[in-house]
């Protein structure tokens, strides 16, 4: 991996998935963003080896003077799309921390979200993972995802 | 002739295998496998009469009585005493017994059996025959018998309507009578007419259905209610009395049939029904004919009604089988009714294989309006068409032709409030494809339901999308509907005849017409049924539309298409200028030229609104990749097709497709904001240029352009937009000037405030009011009209209906509620729903973003933030057990091993209660509450108190359209919202920070109770900073609960603000307006969002006031004096220099006349037009006020003055949220 792009708003989340691969990919690019907006101008300039979604993302990066726009509840899924549209070959893998979306009667768990995903965007798609900062059993499953990416 | 069936005769013959045979004569063969099996038979019956009698079916013993040529009275009673014996038993043994005949005779023995049991005197009456009904509780007053094959049920239903003969005589004779008075528009004659045919034939679910429609064209929807509820007196809990209620709902002014239906099959959905009787409900309600397989349900249901409904029923079964070519035994099955005299039965046996004599007792249809029709003289059609209409009005086609040459001689097409005028209008609507097109064709679907009863008006109602559609088994089920109900013979109707038959037919009509004259007609139906191509050198007026629907018949649109679709566009007449700019776009797209057919479709949907219905989009691009039209981003038609494309159907695969779309052709030409299209405007059409700025360059659209990098700068965009628009779009100046005293109010007030994070409590009221317009604006608009009738009722089925439906029982019911209820539970139901969405749409609600942001977002990471900074707390492992916190460990060298353990295990304990108060103190509140979830705080309690508060608030503002009514759902429900979320910042501040702040205490007790302090104090210093700043933590955490919009509805303008938002935005709309302006105040009060938007009106007239008329070119001076004074009336007087030669004598009497059509009332006519209409429309705003104060003359030759009052609103009654205002707009 060289070049390894984080699409994720949680500074404290985006600080641990920063060490984490920092300490997986040795000498790996790393760079982060934190907004939809954000997420597409890097992908359409940029060419990454891997990219590092969160689902849900704010319109613009949020900052003292920004508010962050309408925020994206399935942010992540748009930059996946739109990683699709760009023909963009770099594999992506889902990081949320989210077990179940929706809410009500249409709410849907996180694998068969991943299912989903992955026959929409079969090119892009490498894996959903379940994040939480109390525990880290998410590193195990973000390396299995990277391992099998790499295949 | 009768017979036994195959399978109960083998096994006869098997048992009488060993018998004698004995001859005889058998007066009723067998129909068997066996070949031998009738020589057979008497041995059989021999066998049987001895030996298995008594375990003899009846059908067997009857048979067998009969076969041993016993006589025709022994047979009959036989029959008589095993059916009366039945009877004895109760009904469902009778209905058993009815059942065995049914399943045990061959059909072609029906007609003798239905004799023989209606010939006993006893039997001859319901449920059996059917007969007369008197009163609604007889309507389905029993099980339906058991399923039969179709071809079984349709002689059948034969057999029994043949002793039914003289009733459906007299019906149809008097149900052409009712036709006619209703088409005549004498309803009150028809309802008398109706009252005659039940008197004479009985009741019906026909007559109801009827009944409704005519006493709610004839007096309205009270009447029809009043209907439905007596009829409930009579039959409560019955099943007639519920169809009678849905159909009434149907009937309701406001009611859409795609709504009814949407609710319909909802409710049917949640009801544990047999499938087969959802079936015959959605056909009896919706009038959806099953598939194949499913229509001898249909009669088996109907089977348990009248002969009236058994009868038409037995109609739509045949056309069905017709439009699907399947063959019947029509001696069977038509023969033995002939003598009813319906003349749909003689088109019937036609089509099932009679002979074109069957037709040769039926009327040609008049075709002379047509043949003008087709030779371009289409006010002669019209008239034509009235005279036949007026002639013979069972002639229903004739409407079709009428509507037909209206639209193409674009007569006026205004409502009428005749049925049948109105009718053909609305038909006339969806035929030219005009801006009503969606609502005609709307109006026109629930017409088609409604008029049911009327059969030959609904069915050639029916036939309008024949010239558009390309289902072609919809086309043949339609086609063959108008030959079969229309009266007279319609050689137009050819297309409904196999192919094999088309030819003949034609030339027997050319042979009865006997006249050369009307070639033109005969020619037509040729074409339109595929036998003729079409002549491309007649004009396109004159024969356009019928090639278009040839060329569609004959799949040859790819090949001829395209020269017939510019040709169309060519035309003088509108309808035949959209019919051929569909024709091109199907033509592109069936020769695969997406990007033209986008451009097509594109540039005529900015002109003509009502193309965007019309044109197949979806069917045929909706699926589509972006990347397809990769090679077409240049062009603006691609963000503009995918913004019509998501005006109907919101789906988030579209939704990317415009935004992208969009942001991919400002970089394909070179720009990075929309509102540099101003420099290259001359490139592109100027409808689509307008629609474009205006439509798709919305916020949520500029968001994803890439030259737009922050909220403001999409704020300052949708300024500089509308400011181009205001300049290529004049006649529309006020909308923009309004959105930009909307944004530069918003941005004024902006600054300066903190930023509120705005994501963590939102909801998204853009997308619940696309959803509400979708799903609440009927309902919304039939509350209004049963508010005002002071009508309704409510009626649920109960579970008690599954048995009979499921035939387990006999007994249906139907569940009353409250004669009074449905208005206010419609109410209930709107807000109910709106809540539903505002908390839980898993897109755009409450809980969506509470989940995704809080919850499950930042939350655990930002509490626990200074705990992991400071090394404090350590995560889990692969077993759940916290991790030994090896910093601390390893820096407390100092320690004994048990130390070191003590205080491994206190840390390991903090972390865990410390993360137990996140999971089971903070996350279980910040949950929308319900039964799963009955920690929440998000409540949004709608208590009775906030109904009647609604319910009070739509009666004072009867006037309010839906978009009022959602903006002010939507600021209660804000309102409501704070509540709640001052409930969050209520419990993190009382209960969450004084259990973290429990936890640190006793963590230092427990590290003290094990190890001295002076060997921890670094550690101890850690915690005592660490708890500061999670206190510092979960306040920041509170701030969430804090919306923004919340701070700035509550704002209120002051004068000095107002004025200066409303000059600024009225000079931005005014481009190159320099004039100086003074602005004088007297008197400050803080206002309401409302006068903002109003004195924003007022000063923008005002000021292009100044800019059309003063005259002064350079140096022009303004001023505006504001005052507010004690009688709180805000006075706002605007006085300019004008050019010395503009006060003349004509000026004064031009002004003299506006004051004069004010004083008349004519300003609201005036206001909707441009120029010379500014002070109407100011008359329109202050008239809209209890005071009205409205002055404007020359004070001198060199200055004009105009005066404008308003009284104003100090504290709002209702306050709105920016957004919902937004959304609202």
């Amino acid at each position: 991996m060289k070049k390894i792009l984080i699409v994720e708003d949680d500074n404290f989340k985006a600080g641990l998935l920063i060490s984490f691969l920092q300490s997986r990919t040795s000498g790996a690019a790393i760079f982060r963003v934190g907004s939809v907006a954000s997420g597409k101008n890097s992908i359409r300039t940029e060419a990454f080896d891997l990219i590092v979604l969160d689902m849900s993302l704010p319109a613009y990066d949020i900052d003292s003077r920004e508010p962050g726009g309408t925020p994206q509840v399935f942010g992540g899924r748009e930059l996946l799309a739109y990683i699709d549209f760009l023909e963009v070959t770099a594999p992506v893998i889902i990081v949320t921390q989210f077990e179940r979306f929706g809410s009500g009667g249409e709410n849907t768990d996180i694998n068969a979200l991943g299912d989903t995903l992955g026959m929409e965007f079969p090119l892009n798609y490498g894996g959903i993972v379940h994040f939480s900062s109390s525990s880290d059993r998410w590193m195990t499953d973000l390396e299995d995802a990277i391992v099998n990416v790499k295949e | 002739m009768a017979g036994l069936r195959p399978g109960l005769a083998q096994s006869l013959v098997q048992v009488a295998a060993t018998s004698v045979p004995r001859s005889g004569r058998s007066s009723l063969p067998l129909r068997t496998n066996s070949a031998n099996a009738t020589s057979q038979l008497q041995g059989v019956v021999f066998l049987v009469c001895l030996n298995k009698w008594d375990n003899a079916s009846f059908a067997e013993q009857y048979l067998i009585h009969w076969q041993l040529n016993m006589s025709r009275q022994m047979s009959r009673s036989l029959l008589k005493n095993r059916m009366r014996g039945a009877q004895h038993r109760g009904r469902a043994a009778f209905l058993d017994a009815l059942d065995v005949v049914r399943s045990s005779f061959d059909r072609k023995s029906y007609q003798n059996v239905v004799a023989e049991l209606r010939s006993l005197s006893n039997l001859a009456r319901p449920p059996f025959t059917l007969g007369m009904v008197r009163n609604y509780r007889a309507i389905f007053a029993r099980r339906p018998l058991t399923l039969l094959d179709l071809e079984d049920e349709l002689s059948w239903t034969a057999a029994v309507l043949s002793q039914n003969l003289q009733l459906l005589q007299t019906f149809n004779e008097e149900a052409q009578g009712l036709e006619e008075l209703f088409y005549r528009n004498d309803v009150g004659a028809a309802i008398q007419a109706l009252e005659d045919i039940e008197e004479s034939c009985g009741l019906s679910i026909w007559g109801i259905e009827a009944k409704i429609i005519l006493l709610q064209l004839h007096n309205g929807v009270a009447a029809q209610k009043a209907f439905v509820h007596s009829l409930h007196k009579q039959a409560k809990r019955s099943l007639p009395a519920y169809l009678a209620f849905m159909i009434s709902r149907r009937n309701e002014d406001e009611v859409s049939k795609e709504r009814f239906a949407a609710d319909l099959k909802e409710e049917l959905g949640n009801q544990y029904l047999n499938p087969e009787f959802k079936r015959y409900l959605r056909y009896r309600l919706l009038g959806e004919v099953p598939a194949l397989n499913h229509l001898s349900a249909l009669l088996r249901y109907e089977g348990t009604t009248s002969a009236i409904d058994l009868y038409e029923m037995f109609i739509v079964v045949l056309m069905e089988l017709a439009s699907q070519h399947m063959s019947i035994d029509i001696g069977t099955v038509i023969d033995p009714l002939l003598s009813i005299n319906d003349s749909r039965l003689y088109k019937l046996r036609y089509l099932f294989g009679g002979d074109l004599s069957d037709l040769d007792g039926l009327p040609m249809r008049d075709l002379s309006a047509d043949n003008e029709l087709i030779k371009g003289d289409f006010q002669l059609a019209a008239s034509l068409s009235d005279r036949i209409m007026s002639r013979d009005i069972s002639d229903m086609r004739a409407v079709i032709t009428s509507a037909e040459a209206m639209a193409l001689s674009q007569l006026d097409t205004s409502l009428s409030v005749l049925p049948i005028e109105s009718a053909r209008t609305q038909f006339a609507s969806v035929f030219s494809l005009g801006a009503e097109y969606n609502s005609s064709l709307a109006e026109i679907e629930k017409t088609i339901l409604n008029w049911r009863p009327f059969l030959s008006a609904a069915t050639v109602l029916a036939s309008h999308d024949l010239h558009r559609s390309i289902d072609e088994e919809k086309r043949r089920m339609r086609l063959v509907a108008m030959f079969v109900q229309c009266r007279p013979i319609d050689p137009s109707s050819v297309a409904a005849l196999g192919k094999a038959l088309r030819d003949p037919f034609l030339q027997y009509c050319a042979a009865r017409l006997g006249t050369s004259s009307l070639n033109n007609v005969l020619r037509d139906a040729y074409v339109r049924a595929g036998i003729m191509l079409p002549d491309t050198t007649v004009s396109a007026e004159k024969s356009g539309l019928a090639e278009q629907e040839s060329l569609i018949v004959t799949q040859s649109v790819a090949d001829h298409g395209m020269d017939l679709a510019k040709r169309m566009q060519g035309s003088s007449k509108d309808p035949i200028r959209r019919n051929g700019a569909l024709l091109e776009f199907l033509v592109l797209i069936k020769n695969g030229d997406l990007g033209r057919a986008l451009e097509c479709f594109s540039f005529w949907c900015c002109r003509e609104e009502g193309l965007l219905y019309a044109f197949p989009i979806l069917d045929s691009m909706g699926k589509l990749r972006l990347n397809v039209f990769k090679e077409h981003f240049h062009k603006i038609s691609v963000p503009i097709a995918f913004h019509l494309q998501y005006r109907l159907s919101d789906t988030p695969t579209l939704r990317n497709n415009l935004r992208w779309s969009c942001d991919e052709f400002l970089l394909a030409n070179g720009l990075t904001r929309p509102s540099e299209l101003a420099s290259i405007i001359d490139d592109f059409d100027t409808d689509q240029v307008i629609y474009f700025l205006r439509e798709v360059c919305s916020s949520t659209v500029l968001e994803a352009c890439r030259g737009l990098r922050s909220s403001q700068e999409i704020d300052e965009e949708r300024l500089a937009i509308c400011e181009l628009l205001a300049e290529i779009d004049p006649y529309n100046v006020e909308l923009y000037v309004g959105e930009i005293a909307e944004i530069t109010s918003k941005l004024e007030i902006a600054e300066g405030l903190e930023i509120i994070e705005s994501s963590r409590i939102y909801i998204d009221t853009d997308a619940i009011s696309r959803w509400a317009k979708r799903g609440l604006q009927e309902d919304f608009q039939r509350y209004r009209s049963l508010a005002s009738a002071n009508v309704g009722m409510k009626i649920v089925v109960v579970d008690v209906i599954r048995r009979l439906i499921n035939d387990e029982s006999d007994t249906l019911r139907f569940n009353y509620i409250d004669p009074a209820a449905e208005t206010d539970s419609l109410l209930r139901k709107m807000l109910e729903s709106l809540r539903a969405q505002f908390l839980n749409n898993p897109d755009s609600g409450l809980d969506s973003f509470l989940s995704m942001r809080v919850r499950h977002g930042t939350l655990a990471g930002t509490l626990r933030g200074p705990l992991a900074e400071a090394e404090l707390i350590t995560v889990r492992d692969e077993t759940d057990s916290y991790k030994p916190n090896s910093y601390w460990l390893d820096k407390l060298t100092t320690l004994s091993l048990s130390e070191r353990n003590h205080v491994d295990s206190a840390l390991r304990w903090f972390g865990e209660r410390f993360d137990g108060i996140i999971e089971e103190l903070v996350k279980p509140v910040l949950q929308v509450r319900s039964s799963e979830k009955p920690e929440g705080l998000f409540t949004l309690r709608l208590s009775d108190g906030f109904h009647r508060y609604v319910r009070t608030a739509l009666s004072d503002n009867q006037e309010g359209s839906f978009e009022d009514f959602l903006g002010f759902i939507f600021a209660e429900f804000g309102a409501l919202l704070r509540d709640d979320l001052a409930r969050v910042r209520e419990h993190l501040e009382n209960m969450v920070k004084p259990a973290i702040a429990g936890l640190f205490t006793e963590m230092h007790a427990r590290l003290d109770s094990g190890v001295p302090p002076e060997c921890i104090v670094t550690l101890k210093h850690s915690i005592t900073m660490a708890f500061t700043e999670t206190q510092n933590t979960v306040d920041y955490v509170m701030s969430w609960f804090q919306r923004e919009d919340s701070t700035r509805s509550e704002q209120s303008y002051t004068l000095d603000q107002v004025l200066n938002v409303a000059v600024s935005s009225s000079k931005r709309a005014l481009r190159g307006f320099e004039a100086e302006i003074e602005l004088r105040l007297s008197g400050q009060q803080n206002m309401a969002q409302s006068v903002l938007k109003e004195v924003t009106d007022i000063l923008f007239i005002g000021l292009d006031n100044v800019v059309k008329h003063a005259g002064v070119v350079k140096d022009q001076k303004v001023l505006i004096h504001a005052e507010y004074g004690s009688d709180s009336v805000l006075r706002l007087l605007i006085e300019n220099k004008v050019s010395t030669d503009v006060r003349r004598a004509e000026t004064e009497a031009k002004l003299t006349e506006i004051r004069r059509q004010i004083e008349a009332g004519n300003y609201r006519v005036g206001a909707r037009g441009e120029g010379g209409s500014g002070f109407f429309k100011l008359k329109r705003i202050v008239a809209n006020h209890r005071v009205e104060i409205l002055d404007f003359g020359f004070t001198d030759h060199q200055t004009f003055r105009v005066e404008v009052g308003i009284p104003i609103i100090t504290s709002p009654t209702i306050t709105l949220p920016l957004e919902a205002v937004a959304a609202a707009a």
